[in-house]
């Protein structure tokens, strides 16, 4: 039996689930549950939607090109069958996945990286500038220490009034 | 030598079974009666295999094949594949294709080294017929036809089409397979010539409706009076020395 996917959302369509949709140019379209069915009949792009895979993929949240998936495709050619290869098939299967995982994480990590320190800055910037939404100015007023020293500016206002009278 | 079967009181056999020279796929769960009289006619020469295609028995009418390759349409489930692919002989190429129209044996129609296609086929699907076949590919239709695969049947030596192909059309076309053809009915008048029969270049079966004239049609055109297995690799034996020399 076969498992497909689900061609909103990419995840597997078991037996007995979802619903299954056949174009009259013969594309089939499969979905695993009525959400997926109804974002389609709403003409919604996949690659848009946040919680699909695709738009996952799209803009760099999962792993896209790697060896590992090159093991689970759909294969026209078959191979004729043979006890040994097919035992060590099944054994290579869990070591597969082990190695998809770790590679997953290994880019999940990648991809948060700066996340700490550019959580830092961004916190400071905000202290710095909205920080009298916390304080009110009166108490800037009355405690010198909280803000910046006033500095004193001479103006020539009185040149401009004897211009006027002249 | 043709052979008269039904299939479950069926005279179309073409349907349910599909001959070439490397092997017979023949329609699961059949009577006894119809798998008998092919392993009778066939059994040491080619092997015969019993299988369903996206689990229903038209088996000829969904495939198509020679004694290079098997091409199955997309409707091909994973298990009847690797049974394909065991049974068949290591040189016979399995392979199943993603094309739109799944009825490839009424799309599809050829012998060894040509074969004639729908009109609306993809370039994809072309090329892999090309390819694991091991064939030339025209696109054609036979007597305003598109479904080439059900109005005619050839083998490597000669060829049966719809009786309503004109004179020009049939030369035109046997320029294009180089061998012989000839416009003709099975089972009694059926025009749907593949439908009817199943040939190969030693042996053909047809319908049990044929008539005693269609059948003599069929044995000439096909050759089959004289056509052994080992006749026939005699005669190419010969054509090969003598192209050497």
């Amino acid at each position: 039996m076969r498992l497909e996917k689900c061609w909103f959302c990419s995840s597997t369509v078991y037996p007995g689930h979802g619903i299954q949709f056949v174009r009259n140019d013969a594309k089939i379209f499969r979905f695993c549950r009525s959400k997926c069915h109804k974002n389609f009949k709403m003409k919604r792009n996949p690659r848009k939607v946040k919680w699909t895979k695709a738009y996952r993929r799209v803009h760099g949240k999962d792993m896209t090109q790697d060896s590992t998936f090159e093991f689970e495709r759909k294969r026209n050619r078959p191979e004729r069958y043979d006890r040994n290869l097919a035992e060590n098939v099944l054994k290579a299967i869990p070591k597969i996945d082990k190695i998809r995982v770790s590679r997953e994480e290994q880019h999940h990590r990648n991809r948060m990286k700066g996340k700490r320190q550019k959580q830092h800055r961004e916190a400071a910037r905000e202290l710095k500038q909205s920080i009298s939404l916390v304080k009110a100015p009166s108490v800037f007023q009355q405690d010198q220490s909280l803000t910046l020293p006033k500095i004193v500016v001479s103006v020539s206002q009185q040149q401009s009034e004897n211009r006027m009278e002249e | 030598m043709a052979t008269r079967l039904q299939f479950e009181n069926s005279c179309e056999v073409g349907v349910f079974s599909k001959l070439t020279n490397a092997y017979c796929l023949v329609a699961i769960g059949g009577s006894e009666n119809f798998y008998s009289t092919f392993e009778a006619e066939l059994a040491d020469v080619i092997p015969i295999i019993k299988t369903s295609i996206g689990g229903t028995r038209i088996i000829g009418r969904l495939c198509v094949g020679n004694k290079n390759g098997l091409l199955l349409p997309h409707t091909t489930t994973d298990q009847e594949l690797q049974h394909l692919r065991n049974s068949l002989p290591d040189q016979v190429v399995v392979q199943r294709i993603d094309e739109r129209l799944s009825a490839l044996g009424n799309c599809i129609a050829c012998n060894d080294h040509v074969a004639l296609t729908h009109t609306d086929l993809d370039r994809e699907t072309e090329e892999m017929i090309a390819d694991v076949l091991g064939v030339e590919v025209f696109r054609q239709t036979i007597a305003g036809n598109i479904l080439v695969g059900s109005y005619c049947a050839f083998s490597n030596r000669g060829g049966l089409v719809h009786p309503h192909t004109s004179i020009e059309d049939l030369d035109e076309l046997s320029t294009l397979l180089q061998v012989p053809l000839v416009a003709g009915t099975v089972n009694r008048g059926s025009e749907v010539i593949a439908a009817g029969m199943t040939v190969n270049d030693w042996t053909a079966f047809c319908g049990s409706d044929t008539t005693a004239t269609e059948l003599s049609v069929i044995e000439s055109v096909f050759k089959l009076r004289e056509a052994q297995p080992s006749a026939i690799v005699d005669e190419m034996r010969k054509s090969l020395i003598d192209s050497y020399v």
